[in-house]
């Protein structure tokens, strides 16, 4: 689910149409607030925050909350918006977590392009992070080995290139 | 240690020893003595009336020369004691006289020397006129800043006034015409201060300002209005109807917005990070990018008066000269022409023979919004003048009635 944080109502309505036509979920809010009780509730996989909210054009609320979104889920992409965008703006998000940054007004296919791209960012480095802790590798590789060996211990710790008493001591522990 | 002179007795002394010789004269007369005694009487008489006249004679001496001194203005004279009482008194009274004029001389000289001074030192031009209004006499500040269309203004002047004038250039100056009394009659005097510093920065913290605040509506609107317009081209992609009038409602959404970023550009210029950059070397390497804003019949030449370093930042530069190069390519237009950009110790100016500004323009062409062209947003300059003053330099445009070539000077101190 994308999650739009835009105080102006008419911004929310225009990137949820975009959404819907691409058939992609989505919840829309206007205050910090009911941003970050969106992000607890879990679900989020992408956020799109517009810098200015409050209409204070100098961006700093924009920050704090992409702060804030970053502590609380460190590996969802936000991509910025804003209405004023200037380049030390830009770099400070990046330099926060952000993964992009546009100005409004925004082509809807680029956008789209880059909320793709970063899903599937995410989910690769997701993926990358399921990442087998050695204990497992240990598991997969005897009980591999012992196959292989038809279930000979000597023949299989031969394989693997210890020794049988290593072997055994290894099977003991893992409660094989 | 003093010397002790003997002192000429005063006139009163011979005029007491030529009475008592008249009372003996007299009474021998009218006793009746020796004839003899009688002429000798007489005799004594006259020799003392001539030593009387003497005497008095001597303090009026010393004050012939005096005056003569004091006609000459010279001061630093003195008379000499003549060794006579009254003369003596005289010599010493004029002596002191003259001490305190000397004194009285010095202390004015050195005050006169001090305004002078001051006036030299100020950053306000000051000038003193003749009665007829010409200037007699003017600090370095003054002749620094009082171009033809400076005088021009000043001399248009009624005493008392004052007008805040743009003559041109990159500066705001002030003039004012006053007088002061001189020999009875008033003398005129011009004064140029110079405003530019606080009047361009607190017109650009507005500029800045009211830029941010618009663009940020703006683009808030048109963000929603062009989002919206895109997703129901795409949901109804095969209503050409529907298709056409979208991409018309489109494009002027991407107008309004090019219109604002023009703007928001000039609002969003960084610092200048200045590097050492030798004029004719950054000209040259930038002559090819900016001969494709020159179209047929525009002829545009580089040169070289010697290789001058300077200070500034080379991205801010290059968008200088892009927008004058264009400026004067658009002035020429369609009839063909010259533009010539040239380079001399700490001076960078881009020529053109094209048809130029009228003076009314030339008095207004720094000012926000202004433009002579058609649909023109006025920025070029704008976006020109803002880079210029924030590396502090000075620059100036206008057209040189002498040869009809417009020029944009820019000057590095």
């Amino acid at each position: 689910m994308i999650l739009i944080i835009d105080d102006d109502s008419a911004v929310r309505e225009s990137l949820g149409l975009m959404l819907k036509v691409a058939r992609m979920d989505y919840t829309a809010v206007g205050t910090a607030d009911a941003a970050l009780a969106a992000v607890r509730a879990g679900g989020v996989r992408l956020v799109i925050l517009d810098m200015n909210l409050r209409q204070v054009t100098d961006g700093r609320d924009g920050i704090e909350l992409l702060r804030k979104i970053k502590i609380l889920s460190p590996d969802v992409p936000v991509i910025l918006i804003s209405a004023w965008g200037t380049i030390p703006l830009a770099v400070e998000g990046m330099n926060y977590g952000a993964v992009d940054f546009l100005s409004k007004p925004w082509n809807n296919r680029d956008l789209l392009a880059k909320i793709r791209a970063s899903l599937a960012k995410a989910e690769a480095e997701a993926e990358i992070q399921r990442q087998p802790t050695l204990e497992e590798v240990e598991r997969r590789t005897i009980l591999q080995a012992l196959r292989n060996a038809d279930g000979n211990m000597r023949q299989a710790a031969q394989d693997l290139g210890i020794s049988r008493q290593a072997l055994y001591r290894k099977i003991e522990k893992l409660g094989l | 240690m003093k010397k002790l002179k003997f002192k000429r007795p005063s006139y009163r002394f011979w005029f007491a020893a030529m009475a008592i010789t008249a009372v003996a004269f007299g009474y021998l007369c009218l006793r009746d003595y020796g004839l003899t005694g009688r002429v000798c009487a007489f005799a004594v008489l006259m020799l003392l009336m001539l030593q009387s006249l003497r005497s008095v004679r001597r303090p009026l001496d010393a004050m012939q020369n005096g005056m003569y001194l004091l006609q000459e203005q010279d001061y630093s004279s003195r008379l000499r004691e003549v060794g006579q009482t009254d003369a003596d008194r005289v010599v010493n009274l004029f002596n002191r006289l003259m001490d305190s004029m000397k004194h009285e001389r010095l202390r004015l000289e050195e005050q006169n020397r001090f305004l002078d001074m001051l006036i030299e030192a100020s950053p306000s031009g000051i000038a003193i006129c003749n009665f007829d209004g010409s200037v007699s006499s003017a600090n370095s500040a003054f002749r620094a800043m009082a171009t033809p269309s400076v005088m021009e203004v000043l001399n248009r002047l009624a005493d008392g006034q004052s007008e805040v004038c743009r003559p041109g250039e990159s500066q705001i100056l002030r003039c004012s015409r006053r007088s002061f009394m001189d020999s009875g009659f008033h003398r005129p005097f011009f004064m140029i201060d110079r405003l530019t510093d606080e009047i361009v920065q607190a017109e650009k913290d507005v500029f800045n300002k009211m830029v941010r605040t618009i663009s940020h509506e703006v683009n808030n609107s048109l963000g929603s209005v062009v989002s919206v317009l895109e997703s129901l081209e795409e949901l109804h992609a095969d209503d050409h109807v529907v298709t056409s009038a979208i991409a018309a409602a489109h494009n002027s959404c991407l107008n309004l917005n090019l219109f604002t970023r023009g703007y928001a550009e000039v609002a969003k210029l960084p610092k200048p990070e200045p590097e050492p950059i030798e004029l004719k070397v950054f000209v040259e390497r930038l002559l090819p990018s900016l001969a494709k804003l020159c179209t047929n019949g525009i002829e545009l030449r580089a040169e070289s008066d010697d290789s001058a370093v300077v200070s500034a930042d080379p991205v801010l530069m290059e968008r200088v000269l892009v927008n004058l190069v264009k400026n004067s390519a658009e002035s020429i237009g369609s009839r063909g022409g010259t533009i010539t950009i040239r380079t001399a110790t700490g001076i960078l100016t881009v020529e053109d023979d094209g048809p130029g500004l009228s003076a009314e323009a030339t008095g207004r062409i720094f000012t926000p919004f202004f433009s002579t062209k058609h649909r023109d947003r006025g920025l070029g300059l704008m976006l020109v003048s803002d880079i210029l003053h924030s590396h502090q330099l000075r620059f100036s445009l206008a057209t040189d009635p002498a040869d009809g070539l417009t020029r944009f000077t820019i000057k590095w101190q």
